[in-house]
């Protein structure tokens, strides 16, 4: 190996890393706030890449009408519970947000000219349709059972997930799909080609950590998340209702994961099930700051691009079996320095 | 309770029919009969473990395929390194050494993740799970994704199993042995000190129940009966590849205790029951209507998991309950009996 090729994997291992990065610290937030594993994150990534190719390719993006079918049944839900409960005035507010958003938004996707339109304006859409999926998704699984134990949560997450690879194998079919770059741009640092791609995902999730950091240090519902997750209980008696911090980490999450796989659907090809081991090296990552640690969980994901991108260059067959076994020695140095009490259930 | 229908008598007449299915299923059925019964034992270990220990593992399928390549490339290579060779062409050795691989490797998960909270185990399963599943498609002496053939068919004081009837009686006895002692397991006082783990470890703990040592304990019996599984099928398919332990399967094995019933014993064979008949079911109508083929009934699944652990979280089992009275009578307690032998 000289020089150029390290670079160049460096180049592809901090691509990769900042993704993961994005993702582990959405875990760790989603967790932290509902006590929710979000296996299922993966998917979204999954969803906002193909999505976004469904657009590029003129076609209305399947996914819309799941997320009509999501937003009819909440609408539902929210309406019964509020005639049981006599909030009539509430109505109006649920059925004109809940079934007028997302058919605005089909009547919106088949009136425009999809495959024309610049890419920007591709990638917005994409993430209006599979953004509102995450509070959708909240409302209808999580919200019922809010109070069950972190074991329950983890596996209906895993129920969803397997849910969520199905519908994409229907929606989108078994090709895999790689969209139009953001930008042809690109520069040469020394001996290696910097792509403009690379350049807009590191930047992106760099803006994103940062604007993530002001939202949960200056604003108002940051800091009734960061509340939320330090003591639920204590967050509730303030005000803070919990179903709504548990929609806003799903936005939130929902978000990160559909902009990822914008970000990275021009650089590798996604399939329907692609999301998934994408999603789980975030857990890797999310692990190794001890599914509490921000800077912890970024400093991982780093190390599981950079890892990843090296052992495909070494031994590219056991590249997933390395980077999965990195979780070992992890668990092993955390086993050792905690001692853990187990939160009574 | 009604007479006419006492546990005993049901179980027996469950043994009845059971003794009784080669002869009047036809050869689908049978088959159907068989890998219910396999995918039973594993669900029977994720019992044991989640709805009784309060732990779960996505990683069982690839404990079934620990069982299966162990005994696939003892039986099937004709080149084994000459400190193994004793053991080649054997199965029921392999199936000794099979076991013995297979706790050597939940202890190891074990005591990596048991000592952190209970998501860690899950999740440290799952990457097991798929590291392993990588592992067997690309490892040449494993076959890669191709797999091995030629696996011969277990024999029995010089009965040659290779018939599907005939390995049912093998599938099912194991599988009711296994029912058997894990029932007796529970029942004893290991037993209730697993029980406690669920209720929560300080309660537990304060009891003096070594609770790490109990959660091993399960973890490991967990594994042995995925492993054992694995032996089966490997002898009855007499062919094995990386597919059916993959991480999704392994899930699935989670949803047949889930939905049977992660907290009763008998609810691993209702749900593996269920899943495996409701799978075959949609596979042949989902993609009629999805015009396409594919595993759509995993969204099926996944949707179904959903409602059961929001409106029925004991899963199905406790509904069939309250129709037929499966239960046993709940051993009496003698209040002169003495403390040391009482029953709970």
């Amino acid at each position: 190996m000289d020089l150029e090729i390290a670079l160049l994997l460096g180049q592809d291992g901090l691509t990769n890393g900042a993704i993961y990065a994005l993702l582990a610290l959405a875990l760790v937030m989603v967790f932290a706030v509902t006590r929710v594993i979000l296996i299922q994150q993966g998917e979204f990534v999954a969803y906002g890449a193909l999505t976004l190719a469904m657009l590029q390719a003129g076609v209305m993006p399947a996914t819309i009408w799941l997320l009509v079918a999501l937003a009819t049944l909440s609408a539902a839900l929210d309406i019964t519970a509020s005639l049981r409960s006599g909030k009539n005035h509430r109505l109006a507010g649920q059925i004109g947000w809940g079934l007028g958003y997302p058919l605005a938004l089909a009547g919106l996707l088949a009136l425009l000219p999809l495959a024309a339109l610049p890419v920007l304006a591709q990638a917005v859409l994409a993430l209006c349709i599979v953004v509102p999926m995450g509070p959708l998704m909240y409302r209808l699984v999580y919200q019922p059972i809010a109070d069950a134990s972190v074991l329950v949560l983890l596996i209906v997450s895993v129920a969803v997930h397997i849910a969520m690879v199905g519908l994409g194998l229907a929606f989108f079919g078994a090709e895999g799909q790689r969209t139009t770059a953001f930008s042809d741009f690109s520069f040469e640092l020394g001996p290696v080609m910097v792509t403009g791609q690379s350049v807009w995902v590191v930047a992106a999730s760099l803006v994103l950590i940062v604007a993530l950091y002001l939202f949960f240090e200056r604003t108002l519902y940051g800091k009734a998340l960061r509340a939320t997750a330090i003591n639920r209980v204590g967050a509730r008696l303030m005000g803070i209702p919990p179903a709504l911090a548990g929609k806003l980490t799903f936005v939130l999450a929902a978000f990160i994961g559909a902009l990822s796989g914008i970000l990275i659907a021009p650089i590798t090809t996604i399939y329907y099930d692609t999301g998934f081991l994408i999603g789980l090296k975030g857990f890797v990552a999310a692990i190794i700051g001890g599914l509490a640690s921000y800077p912890l969980a970024a400093l991982g994901a780093l190390l599981v691009g950079l890892l990843e991108a090296f052992s495909s260059f070494w031994a590219s067959a056991y590249k997933e079996v390395i980077v999965f076994t990195l979780i070992i020695p992890v668990l092993l140095w955390r086993s050792l320095t905690t001692r853990h009490v187990e939160e009574e259930e | 309770m009604n007479a006419l229908l006492t546990p005993r008598k049901l179980q027996l007449a469950f043994l009845v029919v059971l003794a009784a299915a080669p002869w009047v299923l036809s050869t689908f059925y049978l088959t159907l009969l068989n890998y219910i019964g396999l995918y039973a034992m594993v669900a029977l270990g994720l019992v044991l473990l989640t709805g009784v220990g309060g732990l779960t593992s996505f990683g069982q399928a690839a404990f079934v395929g620990v069982g299966a390549y162990t005994t696939a490339v003892l039986s099937t290579s004709s080149e084994l390194p000459a400190w193994i060779a004793w053991a080649g062409g054997a199965p029921w050795i392999s199936l000794v050494l099979g076991l013995v691989l297979t706790a050597a490797i939940a202890v190891v998960i074990g005591s990596l993740t048991l000592k952190l909270s209970g998501h860690y185990l899950p999740l440290g399963t799952i990457a097991w799970g798929i590291s392993l599943y990588f592992l067997f498609g690309t490892m040449a002496t494993l076959g890669g994704h191709t797999g091995l053939t030629g696996i011969p068919p277990i024999s029995l004081f010089g009965w040659t199993l290779d018939e599907g009837h005939e390995i049912f009686y093998l599938i099912w006895i194991f599988l009711l042995l296994a029912v058997l002692t894990t029932k007796n397991l529970l029942d004893s006082r290991e037993g209730r000190a697993i029980r406690a783990l669920r209720g929560g470890m300080v309660m537990a703990e304060a009891m003096g129940v070594d609770t790490a040592r109990s959660r091993m304990v399960i973890f490991v019996i967990a594994a042995l009966h995925a492993c054992a599984s694995g032996w089966l099928y490997a002898h009855m398919q007499r062919f094995v590849n990386p597919t059916p332990f993959g991480l999704h399967i392994g899930i699935e094995y989670l949803f047949m205790a889930v939905i049977g019933g992660a907290g009763h014993v008998w609810g691993a064979l209702l749900g593996a029951g269920v899943i495996t008949v409701l799978k075959q079911w949609l596979q042949d109508i989902l993609p009629r209507i999805m015009g396409s083929s594919g595993n759509f009934e995993v969204i099926v699944f996944g949707v179904m998991m959903v409602l059961v652990l929001q409106r029925a979280r004991g899963g199905l089992w406790p509904l069939l309950q309250r129709v037929v009275p499966v239960r046993a009578a709940p051993r009496e307690v003698r209040a002169d009996a003495q403390i040391g032998r009482a029953h709970v």
